[in-house]
């Protein structure tokens, strides 16, 4: 293995969407796929024995969330950076396309750079939003990014409550943090945009984005390629010392 | 912070209702929320509820607060919160909701609940 190459610990399930992601992984001539397991058990044992650049795990193949593995990554294979992302639940459809590729992007960029990152694709159902926020919490707390979290949990679950109600099909959301700065982003294949509402008393909703307008440093949307948008909200963390949880 | 599961209880004491709501109030929990202040709002326009173990509420959670008030206003009555986390009352704030929303004294339905 050439000194500049990072490998890869794939933890997916053996299918055409695993194989897909596995090839375009490959086709990256900085990344090389040391090993491939179907379980986080199995995760664990082999990132031990390989010592991996980047694990990248599928998070929809068993129970991720609640069995520690993050920890138990962390324990084993310090070194080791973290990928988190469902991508089976987008084999097909709008936005595949742009998906895998943006996943690769994700795993060069964090096998390139000393920045924090997560991936995480969510079904289009109410249980996503909790689901996402306890992603978010378990990351902060691995990262040691503890003072993000009041802000940063609610950002994310304004963002994907969006998603989750205006856009059909799956989102994902995009955790980073580089240089003090907490980027948490929800992606999905929606043509809306977001649209500030105006603050009335007897109004029902509406008061999302001013939550997001108020508690992040600052917030946008990137046009992606394939149909697909970024809506992101940045933290930084000289500002959090301001937020009471 | 993990992701706790909503749980509300209602207990009404001289015509006033006292709504405890536990939990996260999110997208996902909102409807029990709102279901449970409409169960109090049945039996009084006057309702409070306690949100202090409310340890994560966000927008859909402010939406259903301002519709039980809205519901309790038109048959003359009123919802105020107890016991707002830091938090809520900084996201009250900034929604503007801190001149709809009142804030009750805590002590008020524990002396109604005395005197009863």
């Amino acid at each position: 293995m050439p000194v500049d190459t990072k490998g890869i610990l794939l933890v997916q399930r053996s299918d055409a969407p695993g194989a897909r992601l596995r090839t375009a992984l490959s086709r990256q001539p900085e990344l090389e796929v040391i090993d491939e397991v179907p379980d986080t058990r199995t995760a664990v044992e082999t990132a031990r024995r390989v010592q991996p650049d980047v694990v990248v795990m599928n998070v929809g193949l068993s129970d991720v969330a609640g069995n520690g593995v993050l920890g138990s990554l962390r324990e084993v294979a310090p070194g080791a950076r973290v990928v988190l992302h469902a991508h089976a639940a987008r084999s097909d459809g709008p936005g595949s396309r742009y998906w895998t590729g943006r996943l690769v992007d994700v795993v060069v960029d964090s096998a390139r750079s000393p920045v924090f990152e997560a991936r995480l694709e969510l079904p289009d159902e109410p249980r996503s939003v909790p689901l996402a926020r306890g992603l978010l919490g378990e990351l902060l707390g691995q990262w040691e990014l503890d003072e993000f979290v009041a802000s940063a949990s609610l950002l994310l679950t304004e963002l994907v409550a969006n998603a989750v109600r205006h856009v059909p099909g799956p989102c994902a959301v995009e955790l980073t943090h580089s240089g003090g700065v907490l980027r948490v982003a929800v992606v999905d294949t929606g043509p809306g945009m977001p649209d500030l509402q105006v603050l009335g008393a007897s109004r029902i909703g509406g008061r999302g984005l001013h939550i997001v307008t108020s508690l992040s440093t600052s917030w946008g949307v990137d046009h992606l390629e394939d149909g697909c948008k970024a809506v992101w909200a940045e933290l930084d963390s000289a500002a959090q010392g301001a937020v009471v949880a | 912070m993990k992701p706790v599961a909503l749980a509300t209880r209602i207990e009404v004491a001289q015509g006033q209702a006292l709504v405890y709501a536990e939990g996260d109030v999110d997208l996902e929990s909102s409807a029990a929320l709102r279901q449970a202040l409409s169960t109090a709002l049945a039996s009084s326009d006057s309702v409070t509820v306690d949100v202090a173990d409310v340890g994560f509420i966000d927008s859909s959670g402010l939406s259903v607060l301002v519709w039980g008030h809205g519901r309790a206003q038109e048959s003359g009555g009123s919802l105020r919160l107890r016991r707002p986390s830091p938090m809520l009352r900084r996201l009250l704030e900034i929604t503007s909701l801190d001149s709809v929303l009142a804030i009750a004294d805590s002590e008020d339905h524990d002396r109604a609940a005395s005197e009863s």
